[in-house]
């Protein structure tokens, strides 16, 4: 059986679509918050811009090069681009569907979206003063005509297209451009005075209504919102001899990439709409009739509203460290070298990782800390750390990958700080992405040098950290500090690559290490003895770890996956994947850990990783996958994959054909809800230890008293 | 030294093949530790080989490269740093001009190796995990091949000594610099290098025979390339392979040229160029010799360095173990040209009675002590060639043998002190003596020969009348106590004649006295 058959694959963009329809269906389930339905929805739009400016644009570009390309499910791009084109037009009927069903429900809450034509009298007096002062001298109208061609768009604005014709004179239609400044205004105004129920306007609205203020002596005909989408991906020439430079000069060409996508209001006419299909070089299959707002996002803001905590989800703070708290250690490097510490994120606060950058900084017998970053906040606590650091003369070595992307800008000003502070940075390596997220701390210590490892599935940021869930590990276990030291000494250019101890490399050895894994697990099939794997992904994308999978499965090794997104690999096809079960988790927070699981007999061996099953973490990124030893952590990373696989309440499963049941709808029995479960486990640990604390101090208080 | 407390130090070594640097901390020898080993392959070691000459293209990349290493030394916070290199910049006309860029450039200072002092550090780091580790030799002969780039180091030993040490120009790329790139692409190559390297070790294979060698010690980094080729777990830093494996494995790559190397195991053009040849070396050596067991061992001649480094920052009693070896080496040596044994060893033990006493007041390193004994035990070797002229034979033979661990700036300074001018001699004899010194060392060479005529003039009739002498410093003497009853008017009268001598140069009056029993 030839497992890299293209039958045996799902198309990539088709999954992904898949995906989003699963996020977005989170904004119809019952037991979501309101506005945490809404807040759904403005996911899934967020994901349908990112996955236009960069996925279709891809699949657009193959078929304008004319080269013939067949993807992983043999689909050619004229055949994909049409499958995403069917599915995204009926994913944004849904998505508006729902919308307005929310906007229906939340009027009931109290909060109307409403129309400048809706409102009374005196509150549209109150309109036409705030247009007057706040919107109209930010706005600069441009005419279309033979003297003034057709604007530049920048991707992702928002703008109305004017119809409007001379009172006197010249009858002709004409046409003109007006941008909605929402990036300097509030999208969503507030209507004073309402009493208890709270009225909203659209700034689009409020243009459109005062549209005539622009155009003197002319009449409009027609004001109709559209956002265009561009092309977003970079073009870096890999064999540039500056890296920063010619990711800077790639961001200036980002503005300007051709249109993939013009969402239209539905209310627009012919006319407006063949105009910007013509000026945009867009055809009618690139063109999205919305029945509703544009651009969702403008909703994540909405959702925080003061006063409707009962709208959202119950709070959930991020834990204190319950194994760091449970050592009661003098200070951070003596808890860590009494035993390895794991942290989840967000259920554990990313104030433990920022707490041992802050203590490195700031300890004196510290020599030097190296980090590499991928996406990190602005005002990131890291950031004023290892700077910090590099002020008190230690020697700190940053990779700061600029080629993240859509955070290039961010962290191109992030790198530019830190070699200000005197951080030796290194701005990513040519050819590769530095996806990996490790920091080691070098420590003289009585002893000798002692190093200090953390090493993560997700970035140093604490802003997704409180949203994302991710796996930490601190150790100074001292193969894995030689392995890290020599994994920056590669990055900084130092040293060749050299026998790895414990920590396997992309693109050098890690996707041989989970062939080994996936071989090991088929040969104890193969002699009768029981076989199992356990991963947890974002995506599965590559086609030769899949096929290892099938063989896998052949063979009669149990596969258990829980991917979150892109999955091409078909589950529980007779013949084919009948051990392999395939399940998706999208709940409150985003599930982003790699965790992997390979029974080997008894062996367990368990690992955490920054990458996915992809192509382009397996070969073009710098990534890292390590052995999970310490027992507990085995048992924890065993507990956590087992609760995430079992959910039932969050998760979906896959079917062989590439769509998914949610579990919730077929549940028996008690429900699992993992994400749920992981955060009251924290808060018990948290509970537990305050009680024993209280208990401690009691019995001494006590024993002092006496 | 405290015990206690730990030391930290760079060794940085810039190869043919590669650049290599260990950070290491210690308290002493068995305490040493390795915090960081790092390597990057180089491409000017071929150039270089080629042209003899290091180019700025060269240097530029040697440069890059050091200041990488000094970025890392900065992360421990390493000030104590050792930079040395071997032959690509040895061998290069324009050495001190590349020595001094790098000095510019980078800041630091680079120490040449000679090649018998390379492989000799190799040795020295290799035999002490042989003493510590749990492989055993059983009592028999063995030989360690060390091949670099360079050059080719024999060594054998047996039982805790050194048997014959051999050192031969023909390293891995050193092979490759007598064809042309032409010649290595033709069919025909692989034949003709082994022929040649036949031809060139030949000579050598006769010493080689003279002993019952049971096992072959390979090393270095080809070594465990090729222990890992052949998917071989080393057991605690030892590899042991049966010979017919490991001879058919070799035999495997006839007829391979580098390229196909590179295709089949998948490594780089500069790997594979080393590896070639060296399994050329091994080829014709496994064709030679017939031993029980192949040993392969990965110490490098940086990890021998480090070690050599440590040891002799801590007194560590293993150096006085390698010079027990190395001493026994050079009475081996000695033995070859017939010399008197009894005597040079009365006047090695007399030289070293004196120089203990004077050392540390006079201005001399404990270690030029034993240069000190090694002309005592080769000194009269030159009586082998020519009576007359034994002292100008002496001085050329010492200076022309491959002496293990003997840098050629100490062997000059052996010779010199091996062919003292004796002041009764005809003053043209001075002409050759100190001629290829370097400048500043004449007066070491004055020292270390002015206790050694002393030392001579106590058996100048060789015939052992005093057996042993204790040396007492004073203030202004140096009074040197024997126990004998027989006449030493001979060596009384000779002892007088060297301490003009002796205390010209160190402003102590030496007396021979004799005590009473």
């Amino acid at each position: 059986m030839d497992f890299l058959d293209p039958q045996y694959y799902l198309n990539r963009e088709c999954t992904w679509i898949k995906f989003n329809e699963r996020v977005l269906r989170e904004s119809v389930v019952p037991s979501n918050p309101l506005l945490e339905q809404l807040n759904f929805v403005a996911i899934s739009a967020s994901n349908l811009d990112e996955f236009f400016m960069i996925r279709v644009a891809g699949v657009k570009h193959l078929i304008e090069s004319g080269v013939p390309h067949h993807d992983i499910a043999g689909m050619t791009p004229q055949e994909q681009f049409s499958a995403i084109e069917t599915m995204v037009h009926k994913q944004v009927g849904q998505q508006y569907a729902y919308l307005n069903d929310i906007r229906d429900r939340l009027r009931g809450e109290g909060l109307r979206f409403v129309k400048p034509s809706e409102l009374t009298e005196e509150q549209h007096i109150w309109l036409e003063q705030y247009f007057e002062r706040e919107i109209y001298p930010v706005v600069t109208p441009m005419a279309v005509d033979p003297s003034h061609p057709f604007p530049f768009l920048s991707s992702l604005s928002l703008n109305l297209a004017v119809l409007l014709r001379r009172r006197e004179g010249d009858s002709s239609v004409k046409t003109a451009i007006l941008p909605v400044p929402s990036s300097v205004l509030d999208r969503i105004i507030k209507v004073p005075g309402t009493g208890d129920e709270k009225q909203f306007l659209f700034l689009e609205d409020v243009l459109s209504t005062f549209a005539e203020r622009f155009f003197l002596g002319c009449e409009i005909l027609e004001a109709t919102p559209f956002r265009v989408t561009r092309d977003a991906d970079l073009d870096i020439d890999d064999d540039a001899e500056d890296l920063l430079a010619e990711v800077v000069k790639s961001l200036k060409k980002r503005k300007k990439g051709a249109a993939v996508r013009l969402e239209l209001a539905v209310s627009a006419s012919r006319m407006v709409k063949t105009l910007l299909m013509t000026e945009l070089a867009l055809e009618e299959r690139d063109v999205y009739m919305i029945p509703g707002p544009l651009d969702c996002k403008v909703f994540f803001s909405f959702t925080g509203i003061e006063g409707y905590d009962h709208l959202r989800y119950a709070p959930a703070f991020p834990q204190p460290s319950w194994e760091l708290e449970k050592l009661h250690a003098p200070d951070m490097w003596q808890a860590i070298s009494q035993q390895d510490i794991m942290v989840h994120h967000p259920y554990e606060t990313f104030e433990t990782v920022e707490k041992f950058v802050r203590l490195a900084a700031t300890d004196p017998d510290v020599l030097a800390i190296k980090q590499t970053l991928y996406r990190v906040s602005s005002k990131s606590p890291i950031i004023a750390a290892l700077a910090q650091a590099a002020e008190n003369g230690k020697q700190v070595t940053v990779l700061m990958e600029v080629k993240a992307r859509f955070d290039e800008e961010n962290n191109i000003h992030m790198a530019a700080k830190l070699e200000k502070a005197g951080c030796h940075v290194i701005y990513g390596i040519m050819g590769l992405k530095t996806h990996s997220k490790i920091t080691l701390v070098v420590r003289r210590e009585e002893e000798g040098i002692q190093r200090y490892v953390h090493v993560a599935t997700g970035n140093y940021n604490g802003k997704t950290a409180r949203i994302y869930t991710d796996v930490g590990i601190l150790t100074s276990n001292t193969l894995i500090g030689i392995d890290a030291s020599a994994f920056f000494n590669l990055l900084s250019g130092y040293s060749d690559p050299p026998q790895w101890n414990k920590l396997a490399v992309a693109p050098l050895n890690l996707r041989q290490r989970i062939y080994e894994e996936i071989d090991q697990e088929i040969d104890w099939a193969r002699k009768g003895k029981k076989a199992l794997i356990i991963a947890k992904m974002n995506s599965l994308l590559d086609k030769k770890v899949i096929a290892r999978l099938y063989e896998a499965s052949q063979a009669g090794v149990r596969i258990q996956l829980i991917v979150r997104g892109i999955c091409v690999l078909r589950p529980g096809v007779p013949g084919l994947s009948e051990h392999i079960e395939v399940h998706s988790i999208v709940g409150r927070y985003l599930e982003h850990s790699r965790l992997f699981y390979f029974y080997n007999n008894g062996k367990e061996d368990v690992f955490i990783s920054s990458a996915d099953w992809m192509p382009r973490n397996l070969n073009e990124r710098v990534e890292l996958m390590i052995p999970v030893e310490y027992p507990p952590h085995k048992e924890r990373v065993k507990g956590i994959l087992n609760l995430y696989f079992h959910d039932n309440v969050k998760a979906y499963a896959m079917n062989g054909d590439g769509t998914y049941r949610y579990l919730a709808d077929t549940r028996r029995g008690e429900p699992i809800h993992a994400q749920a479960m992981l955060q009251k486990e924290a808060e018990d640990h948290t509970r537990q230890l305050k009680k024993k604390d209280i208990k401690t101090r009691v019995l001494t208080r006590t024993s002092g008293d006496e | 030294m405290e015990n206690s407390m730990r030391h930290y130090a760079g060794i940085i070594h810039i190869g043919t093949v590669n650049m290599a640097m260990k950070i290491i901390s210690y308290t002493s020898m068995e305490d040493m530790e390795v915090i960081e080993n790092v390597s990057q392959e180089v491409m000017y070691g071929e150039e270089v080989f080629k042209t003899h000459h290091v180019s700025f293209r060269s240097l530029n990349e040697i440069c890059r490269i050091l200041n990488g290493f000094k970025q890392l030394l900065c992360d421990y916070d390493i000030h104590d740093v050792r930079v040395i290199t071997t032959t690509a910049i040895r061998e290069a006309d324009n050495m001190l001009n590349a020595l001094d860029q790098i000095r510019v450039r980078t800041g630091f200072d680079v120490d040449v190796i000679h090649m018998t002092k390379e492989i000799y550090y190799k040795f020295f780091g290799l035999y002490y995990h042989v003493l510590e580790g749990t492989f055993n030799f059983a009592g028999h002969a063995v030989l360690l091949v060390d091949i670099t780039s360079g050059g080719m180091g024999l060594t054998c030993w047996q039982n805790d000594q050194l048997l014959f040490q051999q050192n031969v120009y023909l390293g891995s790329l050193r092979i490759l610099e007598n064809f042309t790139r032409k010649q290595r692409e033709d069919i025909s190559f692989p034949t003709a290098a082994r022929e040649f390297i036949h031809g060139s070790l030949s000579p050598l294979w006769a010493s080689v025979h003279e002993h019952d060698i049971r096992y072959v010690v390979l090393s270095g980094k080809s070594a465990t390339l090729l222990g890992r080729l052949m998917q071989i777990v080393p057991q605690q830093g030892v590899t042991l392979i049966e010979p017919q494996r490991f001879r058919d494995f070799v035999h495997s790559f006839h007829g391979l040229t580098p390229f196909k190397l590179m295709q089949r195991f998948g490594l780089s053009e500069s790997v594979a160029n080393v590896l070639m040849p060296t399994i050329m070396l091994y080829y014709e050596l496994f064709r030679t010799i017939d031993v029980d067991m192949v040993v392969l061992m990965g110490t490098t001649f940086t990890e021998g360095y480090s070690m050599h480094y440590v040891a002799e920052k801590t007194n560590d009693s293993y150096m006085e173990h390698q010079r027990r070896l190395l001493l026994g080496l050079a009475r081996t040596i000695a033995g070859r040209y017939l010399y008197n044994p009894d005597h040079s060893s009365r006047v090695e033990s007399y030289s070293v009675e004196i120089f203990r006493a004077l050392y540390a007041r006079c201005g001399l390193e404990y270690r030029t002590g034993y240069l000190l004994q090694l002309a005592a035990i080769l000194h009269e070797t030159g009586k082998f060639i020519n009576m007359r002229k034994h002292r100008v034979c002496s001085y050329e033979l010492i200076r022309q043998t491959d002496l293990f661990s003997l840098s050629d700036e100490e062997k000059e300074i052996v010779a010199s002190v091996a062919s003292y001018i004796n002041p009764d001699m005809p003053s043209d004899h001075a002409d050759w003596i100190n001629r290829a010194l370097r400048p500043g060392l004449e007066v070491l060479v004055a020292k270390l020969q002015a206790i050694f005529s002393l030392a001579d003039a106590i058996d100048k009739s060789h015939r052992g009348k005093i057996p042993s002498i204790r040396a007492v410093l004073g203030d202004k003497e140096l009074r040197l106590y024997c126990q004998t009853e027989v006449d030493i008017s001979l060596e009384r009268w000779s002892f007088i004649q060297a301490g003009k001598n002796f205390e010209e140069i160190f402003g102590i009056t030496p007396r021979l006295l004799k005590e009473k029993v």
